[in-house]
């Protein structure tokens, strides 16, 4: 299990129709590649078919609203946390693969792992057997001892466009007992945020995958997000567990959110449409939770079972880059899109990602 | 979307069918769309330790003349003229090298002037001027596009200043395990730290990184070199590695010392060193004894090789005559010895060579 071979890897680049889709292009296919190559994007001179890259798409994006993005103003990117209490429902898989098209639709993404199983790093091929990961768990801890809290440290790039970047988590997250006794903890993530200020604004949206049940980790998390997006499976245990998220987000809109409350996004996954019960409940959830329902259902889809490897977690990636013509990967991408819309995802200014190389810590992973 | 049929699937065509007319809206407890900005604040600078008058504009200091008019409190944020601060004489040669690349510098200049500076340096006062703890980088940005400069003053001792550099330089994620082990090195020396613990408080890190890295510095004095000049060159786990092989094989140093040489090629992995270094002492006691004849006979016998490790000639020193032996059939003899004196008419005077030995 050799992570340095995949990590940081290059992203897989999507074809032309893609990338017009992305950039919601509409003229010919001619005029998009003069488009690119005034953005500065290299094209291949024999007759193959170009790949753009996240980054590419980043340079073509800005090149074509160069104007709306010099008017950005300096403040720091959205806050995307998936959660339910139920497991098993697909946040995880929905995180990394919103988070690969995200990145390939040209947006600078974080993901981070709120999951003690780290199974978002794993998911991404990112080997979490190893002694110096440092997780968010660390992180906020170091904010509220005051030290500085390392997050550069923390950081593993995932593409080497720097367009995909992940701070992983491992079982020690499940330690959080000092958050028992850590006053004001539901703001330690604001806090972290605002004082790695730098950090953080080099990103367009940063997406957490929360751990399953009510963890102390969420609170914080949830209290720095405009919206919460529930991922659901259209079956009776999941819809149930939306009433602990409910209570969750109560709570927190009567206390350190009651001047903005948080709101609240469902997105519905693992459809299966022959299985009348899914059908049913499809039916229950948008009866009940209508008005938070995003238009797009993720299908179950056979490819999603495929991202990993059990053996060989340097080989694991999100559906989006492993088969991305696939339905899964369609739906994916309907889903990305309007979230960009709804949580207001904005390209931000400031100089490209530069490349990255492996780091050391990367290279740590390599059995002696 | 450019192609619907390929688009997403849609909840309404699951439903078409089965929505009762006129079915009752779904109350909505929470908002399902964002009822503020987004977007957090980042906040404007980190608030000072003593209670400041909230709409107290910054002193400005102009120049030296002025900067003595103003009390500067400890911990506060004003804005300088980056002329008035000096460089921290604690700051290692190791990093200016590589972090003043001036295309990072004026990268960073550009992003200060669209975006502002967003996070202020850290500088103490030293007689009228100012001494930098923090911020080398933005400070020659913001001289690159002359400007003032936010900086939060602290009042530090050299002791504490030296200590501040370290602590700061340390959180940077370019300082290669390398870089730190010898900060750590510093800071045992210098008693900032008293134990491997101490350090790793210090440095906010594992007790269990600050040994190991501390052990590569136990490496042998090839190798040591050798990250002198690439300090990115080993991680920890292969200078782990190569410790296990020099305890291993004590006699064999450059061979584990062109092992780790090694790592600075393309492709070249940790895992792959113990073989290899086991394959070349392997190597090496099978043709050892013609190999120290040779040697023993003529010690001034170079092998000059090419990129692919491949001997590409043999140099020869007898006395005061040098043989030069191309192997490569590709290579043309004449266009070499060509090639060589015009080296040596060109560059190499008699003068030059005088105070070179051997």
């Amino acid at each position: 299990m050799n992570s340095t071979n995949h990590i940081p890897r290059r992203p897989a680049g999507v074809r032309l129709k893609a990338a017009k889709e992305f950039l919601g292009y509409v003229d010919t296919d001619k005029q998009f590649r003069e488009l690119a190559r005034a953005a500065g994007v290299e094209l291949p001179t024999n007759n193959t078919h170009k790949l753009y890259l996240p980054s590419e798409i980043r340079k073509i994006r800005r090149h074509r609203f160069a104007d709306i993005i010099a008017a950005t103003l300096p403040s720091l990117p959205p806050v995307m946390p998936a959660r339910i209490t139920k497991g098993g429902t697909g946040k995880t898989t929905f995180v990394g693969n919103v988070g690969a098209a995200t990145a390939h639709m040209g947006y600078r993404v974080l993901l981070i792992e709120g999951d003690a199983q780290g199974s978002l790093s794993e998911q991404m091929g990112y080997d979490i057997d190893r002694d110096d990961l440092i997780h968010l768990g660390h992180l906020l801890e170091n904010v509220r001892a005051g030290r500085p809290s390392r997050i550069r440290d923390a950081v593993v790039p995932i593409y080497d466009d720097g367009m995909l970047d992940l701070i992983p988590g491992d079982i020690t997250m499940a330690d959080e007992g000092w958050l028992l006794t850590a006053v004001g903890r539901e703001s330690l993530f604001v806090r972290l945020m605002q004082e790695e200020a730098d950090f953080f604004s080099q990103y367009d949206l940063v997406i957490v995958d929360c751990a399953p049940g009510t963890t102390m980790l969420a609170g914080p998390i949830m209290t720095a997000a405009p919206l919460v997006t529930a991922i659901v499976m259209p079956e009776p245990q999941s819809v149930r567990a939306l009433k602990g998220l409910k209570s969750n987000l109560k709570e927190l809109n009567a206390s350190v959110r009651a001047h903005q409350p948080i709101g609240m996004h469902i997105i519905v996954n693992g459809f299966n449409a022959p299985f009348k019960p899914h059908v049913d409940n499809l039916e229950k959830l948008a009866r009940d939770y209508g008005p938070y329902l995003n238009n797009t259902i993720v299908r179950s889809y056979v490819g999603f079972k495929r991202e990993m490897d059990p053996d060989d977690v340097s080989t694991a990636m999100p559906l989006f880059e492993r088969e991305p013509l696939s339905p899964g990967a369609r739906d994916i991408v309907a889903v990305a899109s309007s979230l960009l819309t709804l949580y207001g995802v904005r390209l931000r200014s400031g100089p490209m990602p530069k490349p990255k190389q492996a780091t050391d810590d990367d290279l740590a992973a390599v059995p002696a | 979307m450019t192609n619907p049929r390929r688009d997403g699937y849609k909840v309404s065509g699951v439903l078409a069918s089965r929505q009762p007319e006129g079915a009752p809206a779904a109350p909505t407890e929470f908002p399902t769309a964002p009822t503020g900005p987004v977007l957090l604040a980042i906040p404007p600078a980190p608030a000072p330790a003593a209670p400041a008058p909230a709409a107290a504009p910054l002193p400005v200091v102009r120049d030296q003349v002025h900067s003595a008019e103003w009390e500067l409190v400890d911990g506060q944020v004003i804005e300088l003229d980056p002329d008035l601060i000096d460089d921290s004489p604690f700051q290692g040669e190791a990093e200016e090298g590589q972090r003043y690349d001036p295309a990072g510098i004026s990268e960073l200049a550009q992003t200060i002037a669209s975006e502002g500076q967003l996070s202020p340096i850290k500088v103490r006062r030293i007689g009228k001027r100012f001494e930098l703890i923090a911020g080398h980088r933005r400070l020659r940005a913001v001289r690159m596009i002359k400007r003032k400069i936010l900086a939060i003053i602290y009042t530090l001792d050299d002791k504490s200043a030296e200590r501040a550099v370290m602590v700061d330089n340390e959180g940077r994620q370019e300082k290669t395990d390398y870089q730190r082990a010898k900060l750590y090195r510093r800071a045992l020396d210098q008693a900032y730290a008293k134990t491997q613990n101490d350090v790793a408080a210090m440095f906010a890190t594992k007790a269990a990184l600050v040994s190991r890295r501390l052990k590569m510095l136990t490496l042998p004095p090839q190798i040591l070199a050798l990250l002198e000049t690439t300090p990115n060159l080993l991680s920890l786990t292969t200078a782990d590695i190569l410790l296990s092989l020099v305890a291993q094989y004590p006699d064999h140093l450059d061979i584990i010392a062109q092992a780790a040489a090694r790592q600075s090629e393309p492709g070249a992995t940790a895992a792959s060193i113990k073989p290899w270094v086991a394959q070349m002492i392997a190597a090496k006691s099978l043709s050892a004894p013609s190999q120290s004849k040779a040697n023993s006979k003529d010690m001034n016998t170079r092998v000059i090789t090419d990129a692919s490790k491949r001997s590409a000639y043999t140099a020869r020193l007898k006395g005061r005559v040098i043989t030069l032996r191309v192997h490569s059939d590709e290579v043309d003899a004449s266009t070499v010895l060509e090639r060589v004196s015009e080296f040596l008419e060109r560059s190499v005077t008699p003068e030059t060579l005088k105070t070179e030995t051997q």
